[in-house]
């Protein structure tokens, strides 16, 4: 096989620039000594010009007004964010001081009566999960925080 | 991207988070011509190729804000056209664009096919726009992301989801082709005169 046959199918990749250097440097090494596969260099490169000088075809004018009215208004989600963390820090402290006044009482079922009074919601679940975690870090009595971490559902759980 | 006033693309996506349509306006004016000629690389259906421009940009309105770098938005919200394309192609609701002997009525006989004529003639463009359409789609999208759109060849790649290498790979295979189809373009010294 003669080296124009083994070089003419790398010349577009040369054109395109997705040659290895070293391979580059010998297509190129072959095409100074050769003029029918510099022709054809040539001719990819001006196929590239021709290419560069289209641009993409305006859009018809009627498509904007056909996606605005489909743009829903956006919330503001600053106040909705810090209403939501007050919340939750609001419920942590309530069931942090429930469990104390449970304990102290040597009522071994408050954990029980603290779950009840408070609404099983997700915020509370996450709450929950985040407060038996601390406890039982600190060496907290599992059975008494057994009753929340059953309420944590898992995807939160592994946020966590 | 910036206009000739100077507004980057990254100041308007921080204005239409939150919440100024006028902003979006404006991204979307700067970026549907290439976001449609993606699409329509894919899908030859012209009305449903408004369809998923238009799921693109609503769809890119409801996730601006989880998108971090707005100077990246050109990328991106190419890549979400990618996606609602291959959406509608999995749902089965759009003809894909096959290889085509002859091109789109739409490409070659629209008056709007033109934005080349100052550069190499409206004929020459329209020659050329035929001899693209009538490529395998997974050559004609990258010379589309990348002739035509003027992306770099690194963000075709973040476009497509594709190694660099493919890229590469299939804009030569698509250079080999084209230069044949063209080859009495070429002829003339590769300016389209």
């Amino acid at each position: 096989m003669s080296v124009c046959h083994r070089v003419r199918p790398k010349l577009a990749d040369l054109a395109v620039g997705s040659l290895r250097q070293r391979d580059a440097r010998r297509v190129r090494l072959h095409v100074e000594s050769c003029s029918d596969c510099a022709a054809e260099l040539l001719a990819l490169e001006a196929t590239g010009r021709l290419l560069d000088a289209l641009t993409p075809e305006p859009a018809a004018p009627t498509l904007w007004t056909a996606i605005e009215p489909r743009l829903r208004p956006r919330r503001d989600r600053t106040w909705t964010r810090r209403l939501a963390t007050a919340g939750a820090l609001a419920v942590a402290v309530a069931v942090a001081a429930l469990l104390l006044v449970g304990r102290l009482g040597g009522g071994g079922e408050a954990p029980v009566e603290v779950a009840a009074a408070v609404e099983p919601d997700a915020e509370h679940q996450l709450i929950a999960g985040l407060y038996a975690r601390a406890t039982l870090g600190r060496g907290g009595d599992p059975a008494a925080v057994a009753v929340y971490v059953g309420a944590l559902p898992a995807e939160e759980e592994e946020s966590l | 991207m910036d206009d000739a006033h100077g507004v980057s693309d990254a100041q308007l996506v921080a204005a239409a988070r939150a919440g100024d349509t006028a902003a979006f306006e404006e991204l979307y004016r700067r970026h549907v011509p290439g976001v449609q000629a993606l699409v329509r690389s894919m899908i030859r259906d012209s009305e449903l190729v408004d369809d998923v421009v238009q799921t693109t940009f609503v769809r890119a309105w409801e996730r601006l804000p989880k998108l971090r770098a707005g100077a990246a938005f050109r990328v991106w919200v190419r890549r979400t056209a990618h996606r609602a394309v291959l959406d509608a192609l999995r749902a089965n609701r759009v003809r894909r664009s096959e290889t085509l002997d002859e091109p789109d009525a739409r490409d070659v006989r629209s008056p709007a096919a033109g934005p080349e004529a100052e550069v190499v003639g409206r004929a020459v463009g329209q020659e050329i726009r035929a001899a693209v359409q009538g490529l395998p789609e997974h050559q004609r999208v990258v010379v589309v992301l990348h002739h035509f759109d003027d992306l770099p060849v690194h963000e075709v790649a973040q476009v497509l989801g594709l190694p660099l290498g493919t890229v590469l790979s299939r804009l030569a295979r698509a250079r080999g082709s084209l230069r044949e189809r063209l080859s009495r373009l070429v002829a003339n010294g590769g300016d389209g005169h």
